[in-house]
């Protein structure tokens, strides 16, 4: 499904956080958004998923403006996935996945076939069918994110956003991650998360943004956005960039 | 199973209370009492005293129970409770601002005033809960500033009247003393229905758990939620206060008994801790009418004597 924003704002307060930014990510695409702290690439997030109201501007999701479809609708066609969760839910991993079917469900009406069978999926995609009835704080960082993600792909979405989904995982566990979403990209989800590792960025993404100051500050394939000279204006920092063997894509770090 | 067997105690205590009192009854003399329609003795007490006292007791405790896990289920906090966060004394306060200034005012007036007492200190405590969860130390800091200060003017305005002592028995300490089905007719209506949306409210309150970004991604309206599970919470309380007066840690005590018999999963924790705290105002008020037979005491002490443990119990053992 696409989703889009017109000359989207978003304020905390007085603060403008996002400044009047337009985009359009088409059905399927797999998008990473990098950029500095505190540039609004959350933020962003938040205002695509209509966690929050903007301040102008319209998101469209699959044609609708997210504005005036009910928020249980949209939580039916997108999931969003915040930052590592902090919360120390006491729960065990398939309780939590089932916690995905909330904007599926309606008060007092048993859970359905359709119910189950999506947490199936969900556990089944994001690799944890070992992890089951395992407490959520029995697990580690790997296996808790993707217990997390699953939760997410039970809401059965058809875009998923993901707000560095790879943050404190070690190298194996980030790629296991980034796997997992690469395959869900590939039976047609569209994927749109915020990353710091650019390497990463690079070797998974179709398209990258980069969000600096409120604003996109570049747009577009790995080979055109990850050049030194691009992202030394994003990031304020010299950077040069290498290219990976296998693939040719670029490979920028600090200089 | 864990609600059959409540339900199965609440059942035994129920009969309990229609037999034994300052009169005590045979099985056989509560059986006659309560089928017999012949205006004798029996069915005076059973009809008229002890089964509208044991229905009060149920609405009472119900009442207190799903508003100890609304509280704590919205402001992600165990230590939430509507007498630690003051919403218990602001409808207090209320129901003896009725009591003094309109002494001879209607049951039904004093129960509208109580509850709109309880909706006061529930707002208070929304507008300090607003921004999703707030630290339990910051939340309870503020309770206990609320519930002092609420509770230092029901004593106030309770010392300067004139009709103190009366009053203030029952009253402070929680009490079903004389509690009739007048009683049961007015708030029933509120804890009913309320309870039943608060059952309905369970899937967001779930998602809630997670954390108000997740829940909102999952299309929950956070904010609403939390507004309609405060208002839940000061009519509820409103309506147990204007009953029984202040009953404290029922609303504290249920919901964490109720989480170790069925867990974190708030559609079956909320109906479990009604039934909870059910039980456990019932029975209080059995023991509060045994103890120093044929007089009573309190039944609000004996809640305290079991909740002040328990609460003493979760902060040394629990995480």
């Amino acid at each position: 499904m696409d989703l889009s924003a017109q000359g989207l704002t978003l304020r905390y307060g007085q603060k403008t956080v996002i400044d009047g930014v337009s985009l359009d990510v088409p059905s399927g695409e797999f998008v990473v958004i990098v950029g500095p702290n505190a540039g609004g690439k959350s933020t962003l997030l938040r205002g695509l998923a209509r966690v929050m109201r903007p301040a102008a501007g319209v998101v469209r999701l699959g044609g609708d403006d997210i504005a005036t479809l009910d928020a249980r609708e949209v939580a039916r066609r997108l999931a969003i996935l915040p930052q590592m969760q902090q919360f120390d839910v006491d729960l065990v991993v398939e309780e939590l996945v089932w916690r995905g079917r909330t904007p599926h469900h309606r008060p007092f009406r048993p859970a359905t076939q359709a119910d189950l069978a999506a947490v199936e999926r969900a556990i089944e995609h994001a690799r944890i069918e070992g992890l089951r009835e395992r407490p959520l704080r029995s697990l580690s960082g790997g296996e808790r994110q993707r217990a997390w993600l699953a939760l997410a792909l039970a809401q059965e979405p058809r875009v998923l956003l993901l707000d560095e989904p790879t943050t404190f995982l070690d190298l194996r566990h980030q790629v296991e991650v980034m796997e997992v979403l690469a395959r869900l990209n590939q039976g047609g989800l569209t994927v749109i998360a915020v990353l710091h590792d650019l390497a990463l960025a690079s070797r998974y993404a179709q398209r990258i943004i980069a969000i600096a100051d409120g604003k996109i500050a570049l747009d577009g394939a790995p080979s055109e956005v990850l050049t030194p000279d691009a992202l030394s204006r994003v990031f304020g920092l010299d950077m040069v960039a290498l290219s990976d063997p296998r693939t040719g894509r670029p490979l920028p770090f600090p200089a | 199973m864990w609600t059959l067997a409540l339900l199965g105690a609440l059942v035994v205590v129920g009969m309990l209370s229609i037999i034994m009192g300052a009169i005590m009854l045979g099985l056989p003399d509560a059986i006659r009492g309560l089928i017999h329609d012949n205006g004798e003795f029996e069915r005076l007490v059973v009809w008229d005293l002890r089964l509208p006292r044991f229905l009060d007791a149920v609405l009472v405790g119900a009442a207190l129970g799903v508003s100890g896990a609304l509280l704590q289920a919205v402001t992600r906090n165990p230590l939430a409770d509507p007498t630690i966060l003051g919403v218990s004394a602001a409808a207090g306060l209320a129901l003896a601002v009725g009591l003094v200034l309109f002494p001879g005012i209607d049951r039904e007036w004093l129960a509208v005033i109580t509850i709109l007492g309880g909706l006061v200190g529930a707002g208070v405590l929304l507008s300090m809960a607003w921004q999703g969860a707030i630290s339990s130390i910051r939340l309870t800091l503020a309770g206990i500033a609320i519930s002092a200060f609420f509770g230092a003017a029901i004593v106030g305005l309770l010392a300067s009247s004139t009709t103190f002592l009366e009053l203030s028995l029952g009253f402070l300490a929680g009490g079903l003393y004389g509690s009739d089905w007048r009683d049961a007719q007015i708030v029933a209506p509120i804890v009913i229905p309320a309870v039943a949306i608060a059952i309905a409210l369970t899937p967001r309150l779930n998602a809630l758990a997670l954390g108000d970004e997740l829940a909102a991604g999952l299309g929950v309206l956070t904010d609403r939620t939390r507004l309609i599970a405060l208002i839940l919470v000061g009519a509820l309380t409103g309506a147990a206060v204007s009953v029984a007066g202040l009953v404290s840690f029922v609303g504290l005590v249920s919901p964490h008994v109720s989480r170790s018999l069925v867990g974190e999963d708030q559609r079956y924790l909320l109906p479990t801790s009604a039934l909870t705290g059910a039980l456990l105002v019932a029975t209080a008020d059995l023991v509060a009418r045994l103890v120093i037979r044929p007089s009573e005491l309190p039944m609000g002490i004996l809640t305290a004597a079991v909740g002040a443990p328990f609460l003493l119990y979760l902060v040394r053992f629990r995480r």
